[in-house]
Formats: structure tokens, C-alpha cells, sequence
């Protein structure tokens, strides 16, 4: 399943997929994975991910349904 | 047979001289100039598995020496059919990293990487051609270890190929 609020999240700070990656110190292709539901990150490169952007676990990962 | 004084020294610093080298290769292809390479979690996992299909490849190329390989016998070295069992599952291994983004660590420059395997490549292809003038690739109707060079030229080239074919489906798939 796609992760759109990520990739709003990381839009909405007008950060590139490689500008996030270098951030969470990750490659841009784990970025693109987890955006596009190919790879469930583990929760710590989720609380990096969520530091990076200034969110919540609950915004960005947890399923609301 | 003992070997002259000369040839051990030879070969010592014949050796010393390839660390060097090698290692002055591995820190030009770092951007942070480290031995050692970074890759994150999803590439650590994509790298287990390249390596599980590796060694699996590996392992059906060795038993299918172990059944067929006498019929190689009197025209290849046995040695030669072991090394290219150890080629095969290199390039299953590699092409599995590669396609899944798994090859190149963080802390590299992939450009760099392709330049370096391109001229190792050149290099063994250039000893291989060597080999051969010398009449040195077919003894007695076998073809003996100096096909071994050619078997890394070719498989250098087949993973700068990997590289490169991944490359392209990439930008194709993101402008897409």
C-alpha cells in the first residue's frame, strides 16, 4: 500500500526523495520504496523519518482503518 | 622444488604492491574516503538474499561439475570449470544487489566503481590476450588457468552491464 502522507509529508517541506534520504541517512531508493508500499521500514528509520519531517508515528505510518 | 630468494621477494612485494593498490582503488571510490561501506537496512536485508541466490547458483554449478565435469576432461583444467561455478554464482549474487539497489553503499561513487571495473576488466582482458599469444592458454589440447583472466574480464563486464541496464530502467521508470 502506498504511503502518500509521506510523500506529502516530504512535499509539504519541499524536500526531495534524495534531500530526505540524506537526512534519515538512508539510500533515495529506500525512500521511493517506502513511499510506494515496496518496503516497511523498521520502526526506527520510521521515528528518523518522522523526526526528519516533524511528525508523528500516528501521521505518517499508523493505519487509521 | 625450491624457489630462488629472488622469487619470493619478487613475489612478496608482487603482492604488497596489489594491496596498495587495491586499496588506494577502494578509498578513490569512497566519498568519505573510509575502507568500509555504509548501506542501510533495506539494502543490508536485499543483500542477504542476493547472497542466499548466489550461493544457491553456486551450489547448482558445483554439483552439475561434480556430474558433467568429467566430460570436460582432456580439454578444460578442472580448475578453470571450479572458477567459472565461482563467476556464475558471483554474477547471480551481484545481479540480484543491482537490480534491487542493494549493490552500491551509501559512502560510493557508482561512477567511479563502473570506471574502476571497466579498466580491471581492460586489464585482465589484456593479460588473457597475452596469455594467448605466448601460446600459453591451450597446453596439450587443455585450455589451462589463463582462461581465468578472461573469465574475470567477462564478468566484470557482465556486472558493469548490470550497472548499467538497472541505471537506465531507473530513469525510464521514474520519468514514466
Amino acid at each position: 500500500m502506498k504511503n502518500l502522507r509521506l510523500k506529502a509529508a516530504r512535499a509539504g517541506l519541499d524536500l526531495s526523495q534524495q534531500e530526505l534520504a540524506d537526512l534519515v541517512g538512508v539510500s533515495r531508493q529506500t525512500i521511493s520504496a517506502i513511499e510506494k508500499g515496496d518496503y516497511n521500514p523498521t520502526i526506527n528509520l520510521c521515528i528518523a523519518i518522522c523526526r526528519s519531517l516533524g511528525k508523528t508515528l500516528n501521521d505518517l505510518f499508523w493505519d487509521d482503518g | 622444488m625450491g624457489q630462488s630468494a629472488g622469487y619470493w621477494v619478487g613475489m612478496v612485494f608482487g603482492i604488497a604492491m596489489g594491496l596498495v593498490a587495491a586499496v588506494a582503488v577502494i578509498k578513490a571510490v569512497k566519498k568519505d574516503g573510509r575502507l568500509k561501506c555504509k548501506y542501510d537496512e533495506r539494502q543490508v536485508l536485499v543483500q542477504g538474499k542476493s547472497y542466499k541466490y548466489g550461493f544457491l547458483a553456486l551450489l547448482l554449478c558445483l554439483m552439475l561439475d561434480v556430474f558433467l565435469g568429467d566430460l570436460a576432461e582432456g580439454y578444460v583444467e578442472h580448475g578453470v570449470l571450479v572458477f567459472l561455478c565461482v563467476v556464475i554464482g558471483i554474477i547471480v549474487e551481484s545481479g540480484y544487489a543491482i537490480w534491487h539497489d542493494g549493490y552500491f553503499s551509501l559512502n560510493e561513487y557508482p561512477k567511479r566503481i563502473v570506471l574502476a571495473f571497466l579498466a580491471l576488466s581492460l586489464l585482465n582482458f589484456a593479460v588473457f590476450i597475452r596469455y594467448m599469444q605466448e601460446g600459453e592458454l591451450i597446453r596439450d589440447g587443455v585450455v589451462t588457468s589463463s582462461a581465468t583472466n578472461l573469465l574475470c574480464a567477462v564478468l566484470l563486464l557482465v556486472v558493469v552491464l548490470m550497472i548499467l541496464a538497472r541505471y537506465a530502467y531507473g530513469k525510464r521508470r521514474d520519468k514514466g
